[in-house]
């Protein structure tokens, strides 16, 4: 199966490196500087001391990989295609995924038109959901981008986006419309009435249709500070009644700091809210050595009188401490120790086994891009 | 000491502004104490239509958020190796930010599919000449890189309003 799939992304990714030569006629040596070829890629060790969450299992998983290579073709002046495909090997799975695949018009820099699977454009890191190097920790924060079923990387659908330069200031915006397929772990079904066993992992996909949101960012005139909100709604999968998710956050960075603060809100219509948030702070140590360190919480709040979820269920909050050795700012290697209380995403990979409410974490690994 | 804080502030803006102005070839002919070469001369194919960018337009084009110049035409912005001494100057001086800072923008440009980065060129002759063959190109060497052999344009760097 993924043997086929890979044929399958082989020709897509030769028929993107020949776009432009076969839309603008020019000759190959002149295709070549129209081609861009980008990747990126991690490993990592996890272990716990009980609970699986995020990359770690008790008995210590090694299988955590991913490998990616991004083209982008500008076949015209107007016209660029971008397609990036990833393997992803975990401890239960693996496999070959379209991150996402669009085409772009631009009508200006004020107005460029986009369609296909493309980038999800929301807070600090949705639309750079996998590349490590663009990150304090080797996971983003579990609490808004874990399988909370809030956040997608990607959509399908069509899409308008832009720069606006006014004075001293840089506002970038994202108009979006489709569809999107959220992941969802086992604390989300459980919030939502599911059972673990019956509902299986067909279950960890969620598909939101008719999809709504936008997504603005300020620059501001203080190098290095940016701001910003998003916003979308959607329809829920089970009973189509709309959820609503909404975000602001901050990005502060100098060559030696970088603060990132966000939260989010997301409500499901009569069911569920969940509140998420997090705060993270790097510093760099001359020109290799980094440390870091990271708050975030996490809550659910049923909506339902006869469902009330057990308090350690519903929340997660959870402190981490990392450092890191950049051997150049394209490959990071890590190292962090996480805190983490409650089980919203921390479970045992034994359903039978008893539920501790706190975790302990450590990760290894590293990170690189191009 | 406000007196001391508002000299220091002074003494800070003159070297912010000597950096700046000093960066422009005519600034550097008009002060005949500076005879050391300028870190970096701005260079562009002669089709460019501007001839003179304050350094806050030249980021702008730089980092790809204004992607025409005025008469309608394609920026093409170029860049030298990233452990060119030009290259360390002009990030520092015109992009102000950091060669890692540089490459993470674009890391964040590139892998959301939103833009590419320009395209390095690995010597000062290298991007003379393709700055030199390419309509609507804009580069940047080193004050001591050899022009007269090229068929460009410098750009003199202005300070913003």
């Amino acid at each position: 199966m993924i043997r086929a799939r890979s044929r399958l992304l082989l020709k897509l990714l030769l028929l993107v490196a020949s776009l432009p030569g076969a839309l603008s006629g020019t000759a190959a040596a002149q295709t070549s500087e129209k081609l861009a070829f980008h990747g990126y890629g991690s490993w990592g060790y996890g272990r716990t001391d009980g609970n699986a969450v995020s990359i770690g299992t008790e008995e210590g998983s090694y299988e955590n990989l991913t490998v990616a290579l991004s083209v982008t073709g500008q076949p015209t002046e107007r016209l660029t295609v971008h397609m990036q495909p990833h393997f992803l090997q975990t401890p239960t799975s693996s496999e070959i995924e379209i991150d996402y695949a669009f085409g772009e018009w631009a009508f200006s820099d004020q107005l460029r038109f986009r369609l296909g699977k493309i980038r999800h454009s929301f807070g600090n890191y949705a639309d750079v959901y996998e590349i490590g190097t663009l990150r304090p920790f080797f996971d983003l924060p579990t609490s808004v981008y874990g399988p909370a079923g809030i956040i997608a990387p990607a959509y399908t659908g069509i899409n308008l986006t832009g720069i606006i330069l006014p004075e001293d200031f840089e506002l970038s915006y994202d108009l979006l419309a489709g569809h999107m397929v959220l992941e969802v772990g086992d604390g989300l079904r459980l919030a939502e009435g599911l059972d673990l066993e019956e509902d299986g992992d067909a279950a960890r996909k969620q598909k939101v249709r008719n999809l709504i949101g936008t997504y603005l960012r300020l620059a501001t005139p203080l190098p290095g500070l940016a701001v910003g909100t998003a916003a979308f709604a959607g329809d829920d999968p089970y009973d189509g009644q709309r959820n609503s998710t909404w975000g602001a956050f901050i990005d502060y960075g100098t060559p030696r700091i970088t603060a990132r603060l966000e939260i989010v809100r997301h409500e499901k219509h009569l069911k569920l809210r969940m509140n998420a948030a997090y705060a993270e702070l790097a510093y760099k140590l001359g020109g290799h050595w980094e440390l870091a360190t990271r708050y975030e919480s996490f809550e659910a709040s049923s909506r339902l009188t006869d469902r009330t979820l057990p308090r350690s269920l519903s929340e997660h909050r959870a402190l981490a401490l990392g450092i890191n050795y950049w051997l150049s700012p394209n490959f990071v290697l890590r190292a962090s120790v996480h805190r983490i209380r409650g089980n919203f995403f921390a479970f045992p990979a034994d359903r039978e086994a008893p539920i501790e409410d706190t975790t302990r974490l450590v990760v290894l690994g590293g990170q690189f891009s191009f | 000491m406000e007196r001391s804080v508002a000299s220091s502030l002074v003494a800070l803006l003159a070297a912010v502004g000597a950096a700046v102005g000093g960066l422009s070839p005519s600034a550097h002919s008009a002060a005949p104490e500076a005879t050391a070469a300028p870190p970096f001369v701005v260079i562009a194919n002669p089709s460019v239509p501007d001839t003179a960018l304050t350094p806050k337009e030249l980021a702008v084009l730089f980092l790809k958020k204004r992607t025409k110049w005025s008469d309608g035409s394609v920026v093409v912005p170029l860049d030298l190796d990233s452990t060119a001494a030009a290259r360390l100057a002009f990030s520092d001086r015109i992009l102000d930010k950091s060669i890692p800072q540089i490459k993470a923008y674009w890391q964040q440009r590139a892998f959301s599919g939103r833009a590419v980065p320009p395209p390095e060129l690995d010597t000062e002759n290298e991007l003379l000449r393709r700055v030199e063959s390419s309509p609507g190109a804009i580069g940047y060497v080193s004050g001591a890189a050899e022009l007269a052999a090229f068929k460009i344009k410098i750009i003199s760097i202005i300070p913003d309003p």
